[in-house]
């Protein structure tokens, strides 16, 4: 197996495991409001913290999403004129993007570093869950999503893709679209 | 503060949660922004976002810690953190709501409590602390007296402390968002809830409730944080100014709620709301129910019963 | 206004060179918050990047994005659509219609156009794409139908539009039903216009059903078409909140899908799951971002930009009116409903008591502005949640929602000049 085979393949499990950890918060935060729902009929009580571990899920879910989604080319975005371009300038605005990309996320992990750290003694009402836990998420999504980037260009120049395979989106949960498609 | 143009004008940056009608938004704008411009010949200029515009009560907290704003008003960022500010959701903490007003206006609680503030975030002062409209509880189902909390659903707060209030006093607490509180009272989700009267009429939710049983339980205070940096960056006269000014916006606030509260009844009445305000005897009731619960307080902060016996002593 | 030209200009500048819209938000609040020379911008970033994400209000739309996912895996979806084939399948674009009405229907629950997008849309737009319709315009269709959601009662914005401006819910919610019905007309009349073309609704024709057929495929929707049902009755009868219903409808729909259909097994069941989380997650993710650029809107003045571009208007108050409808709408295609209520509605509530104009019926005109940013792109969230949930890509239904756009916002000017559209009925209605 080549070296670039290997990292592949390792990036595909770690990816598998994100979504596994989506889907666990997906689930978490539909238990916690139907418990919170069922409480009140079954024993006229409520939790104090369910609506804090659901925000919390929440929160888990969109910024490890944020990640899945940039690897799969997900976030919602316009392509009409990176796809008319010839390819020379195809390949310098798909530069430039992943410039503004690693900009941008380069300040979230340096803010939310800030953050994580002034909030170090501080915690949620409820779950006394520590809010520098919360503020970490986001460097770590600016971390991954920054390198990816990096990558993004690296793939571009080194391992000479072309912007249109950079910009595809993966068919994995297709089975809508196929259907849709008959 | 940004330094707008030339260097003679420096404007200050100025955000809380609360609409333009709440006592402490109108003592903001009345008092706060036309003194220090007055007072400064327009050398220092008050730009001010009510409304949450800014971000809620947490992100202010941060946002004042880290100089992106110099001064904001907010209850209950820091509690966590600093536990002595949880005696804001300390209930039946004052006789009534004069002796709140003298507490943290004039006596030494208020002052030792802004340097201990200081001591605990070095990066913020606290120059004076106004006043939340004070709890109280409302309800479609009859609320005219402790006994007909019994059985009642009532939305409180995500926090330990106010739920147990409700549970004690005999209610099923129920929590539900803020966002889903009007639509949960209308349709029934809930029978009732616990808010400010200035909340009360200000999100419309005396339009989905029938009863006010005008408790006061819970009498919060509203620290007027700024970012220390910012004020040592002022001149002398500059911060003098800003720090006087502050206080008297806190107590025109105060003197305002306090002033208010009468017109707040009548207007809940004329739109058919039921207000019953609690006997003495049912006060002592109520503060006799919640003895569980300051025994828990007293048992986790050693520091809480010194506090609640200097306040008690505050004339 | 220069300020606010140029950050739009970043902004439509980023989007156009291929940047997605979430890190166009956040790199054109990056530069403007540089340009203000404010402090700590990176923390800012961070923090309001957070706000955004930490939303309760918006826990539903996971809950009703998932709901779909689940009826179409657990053949909900496709008994509903062969019961609608038979009853409505003859009439042109009768899917379409179906989803207007819908939209009206699921309005009259829940106060916010996200979540109804969420929950139609994930069910109606693999619907209408497998009847043959054109996916883009169906999820145009979609996007647009759903902007009555917030108009009609109950109604997130107008709860926060009549606290802000101290004006009666009540009022607001009576005086939002006759909107509401125009605008579902407005709807109907467009997608008319639209379904007759052959390749936008490629319909088979089908032959009316026979009572056996029908009331076989109706027995077998029983079980799906109840889900509206337990949804509408619950809301109305106050036996849980918005939100809450999204849950119940998950395991309503697992239930159906798992035990009765038999149809959802555990592998669909995790792809449904795993779907739901990245649309969820796209969404929001941009929705927080919008989140950070209000701010930066917010703190560099576009306050005063409102104060001073329409103060001089009080002596014309149609012209004030019309013309804070098409700023609303422009910055609408940035800022996203909540935070433009907030932020306008304190400035302009003295300006138009001073013009004498009804802050009734001010809200709600002010409140159908609003929402056509819902469709607007960049940050039209209920155009960005269609078309995660029908997956189409959001340059291909810019043109589709064209149509619905410029009826909808013609609708808003005619009820800024003629007043009486909304006033009359109001007046009919109030107790
Ligand atoms: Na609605
Ligand atoms: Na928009």
């Amino acid at each position: 197996m080549t070296f670039r085979a290997a990292t592949e393949r390792a990036m595909s499990t770690l990816f598998r495991a994100i979504e596994i950890m989506m889907v666990i918060f997906l689930i978490s935060m539909v238990l916690f409001v139907f418990l919170n729902m069922a409480l009140r009929y079954l024993f006229d009580s409520g939790l104090v913290w369910s609506e804090e571990i659901a925000r919390l899920c929440f929160i888990y879910l969109v910024y490890l999403g944020a990640v899945g989604a940039f690897r799969e080319n997900r976030h919602l975005g316009m392509h009409t004129l990176l796809e008319r371009v010839p390819l020379p300038a195809q390949k310098t605005l798909y530069t430039i993007v992943q410039l503004i990309i690693i900009w941008v996320m380069v300040l979230l992990v340096s803010g939310s570093w800030d953050l994580v750290v002034q909030s170090m003694g501080d915690r949620w009402v409820a779950t006394q869950y520590p809010r520098p836990l919360i503020y970490a998420i986001g460097l770590i999504t600016g971390l991954a999503i920054s390198l990816m980037a990096l990558m993004n260009i690296l793939r571009l120049f080194a391992f000479k893709l072309t912007v249109a395979e950079l910009l595809a989106i993966p068919d994995d949960d297709t089975d809508l679209l196929r259907q849709a498609a008959n | 503060a940004c330094g707008g143009g030339d260097d003679e004008t420096t404007t200050i940056t100025l955000a809380n949660v609360w609409d333009i009608d709440h006592p402490m938004s109108q003592a903001v704008d009345e008092v706060f922004t036309a003194q220090v411009e007055e007072r400064s010949g327009g050398a220092l200029q008050v730009d001010t976002f009510h409304g949450g515009t800014l971000g809620s009560e947490d992100e202010l907290w941060d946002s004042v810690r880290n100089g992106s704003i110099d001064a904001a008003i907010i209850g209950s960022g820091m509690n966590q953190e600093y536990p002595t500010m949880l005696i804001s959701d300390w209930p039946f903490l004052y006789r009534d709501l004069e002796h709140a007003q003298t507490v943290w206006t004039t006596s030494d609680v208020a002052t030792d409590l802004a340097e201990d503030f200081h001591d605990q975030f070095s990066s913020t002062q606290v120059l004076a602390w106004g006043p939340n409209s004070a709890r109280t509880f409302s309800s479609n189902r009859p609320l005219e007296s402790v006994e007909d909390f019994a059985g009642q659903r009532i939305r409180m707060p995500g926090n330990p402390i106010h739920l147990e209030i409700a549970e004690l006093f005999g209610a099923n607490p129920q929590v539900i968002p803020l966002g889903d509180l009007f639509t949960a009272l209308e349709t029934g989700v809930v029978d009732g809830q616990d808010n400010g009267m200035v909340t009360l009429i200000g999100e419309a939710l005396y339009e989905v409730q029938d009863y006010v049983y005008e408790t006061n339980h819970i009498t919060a205070v509203l620290p007027f944080v700024t970012n220390d940096h910012f004020l040592e960056e002022l001149s002398p006269d500059h911060r003098e100014i800003v720090r006087e000014a502050a206080a008297d916006t806190a107590a025109a606030a105060w003197q305002n709620y306090l002033d208010g509260i009468e017109h707040e009844v009548e207007f809940l009445e004329e739109n058919g709301v039921t207000v019953t305000q609690p006997t003495e005897e049912e006060r002592e009731q109520m503060i006799d129910r919640l003895a569980p619960l300051y025994e828990d307080l007293y048992d986790e902060h050693e520091w809480a019963e010194d506090l609640v016996h200097e306040i008690e002593a505050v004339e | 206004m220069p300020a606010l030209a140029q950050m739009f200009g970043y902004l439509f500048g980023a989007i156009a060179i291929g940047v997605p819209i979430a890190f166009a938000l956040l790199f054109c609040a990056m530069v403007t918050g540089m340009q203000l020379g404010s402090a700590a911008d990176s923390q800012v970033m961070a923090a309001q990047l957070m706000r955004g994400t930490d939303s309760i209000a918006m826990m539903a739309l996971p809950f009703f994005i998932l709901t779909g996912e689940l009826m179409n895996r657990g053949g909900l979806t496709h008994r509903i659509i062969d019961l609608c084939k038979a009853t409505v399948g003859r009439v042109r674009g009768g899917l379409g219609y179906v989803t207007i009405i819908a939209c009206l229907l699921f309005g009259s629950l829940v106060g916010s156009a996200v979540a109804s997008t969420a929950a139609l849309g994930a069910i109606l737009i693999p619907m209408m794409a497998k009847a043959g319709y054109d996916r883009a315009r169906s999820t145009a269709l979609t996007a647009s139908a759903n902007l009555v959601t917030p108009v009609m009662p109950p109604s997130v914005p107008l709860i926060v539009y009549g606290a802000t401006a101290g004006v009666s819910i009540q009022s607001l919610f009576l005086g939002g039903l006759a909107p509401a019905l125009y605008l579902t007309l407005t709807m109907c009349a467009v997608w008319f216009v639209i379904s007759r073309t052959k390749e936008n609704v490629q319909e088979a024709p089908t032959e009316p059903p026979t009572f056996t057929e029908l009331s076989k495929l109706a027995l077998g929707a029983f079980w799906a078409l109840l889900l509206p049902v337990i949804i509408l009755v619950g809301l109305r009868g106050g036996v849980f909140t918005a939100t809450e219903a999204g849950v119940v409808a998950v395991v309503y729909a697992t239930i159906v899908g798992g035990v009765i259909y038999r149809e959802l097994s555990i592998r669909t069941l995790f792809e449904a799951l795993r779907s739901t989380a990245k649309m969820s997650a796209v969404v929001m993710f941009l929705a927080a971002a919008a989140q950070v650029l209000a701010y930066y809107m917010t703190i560099s003045g576009l306050p005063d930009i409102i104060t001073d571009t329409f103060s001089g208007l009080a002596d014309n108050p149609t012209l004030l009116v019309i013309s804070l409808m098409l700023f609303v709408i422009l910055i609408g295609t940035v800022l996203d409903v909540i935070p433009t209520i907030l932020i306008v509605t304190p400035i302009v509530v003295p300006l138009l008591e001073a013009a004498d104009v009804d802050l009734v019926y001010f809200g709600i005109i002010f409140t159908l502005a609003n929402v056509i940013g819902l469709i607007t792109p960049p940050v039209g969230p209920s155009l960005n949640v269609a078309c995660a949930v029908g997956k189409v890509k959001i340059d291909h239904v810019i043109r589709p929602v064209l149509p619905y756009l410029l009826a909808q916002t013609s609708l808003v000017l005619l009820m800024g000049l003629f007043p009486e559209m909304i006033m009359v009925p109001l007046e009919w209605l109030s107790p």
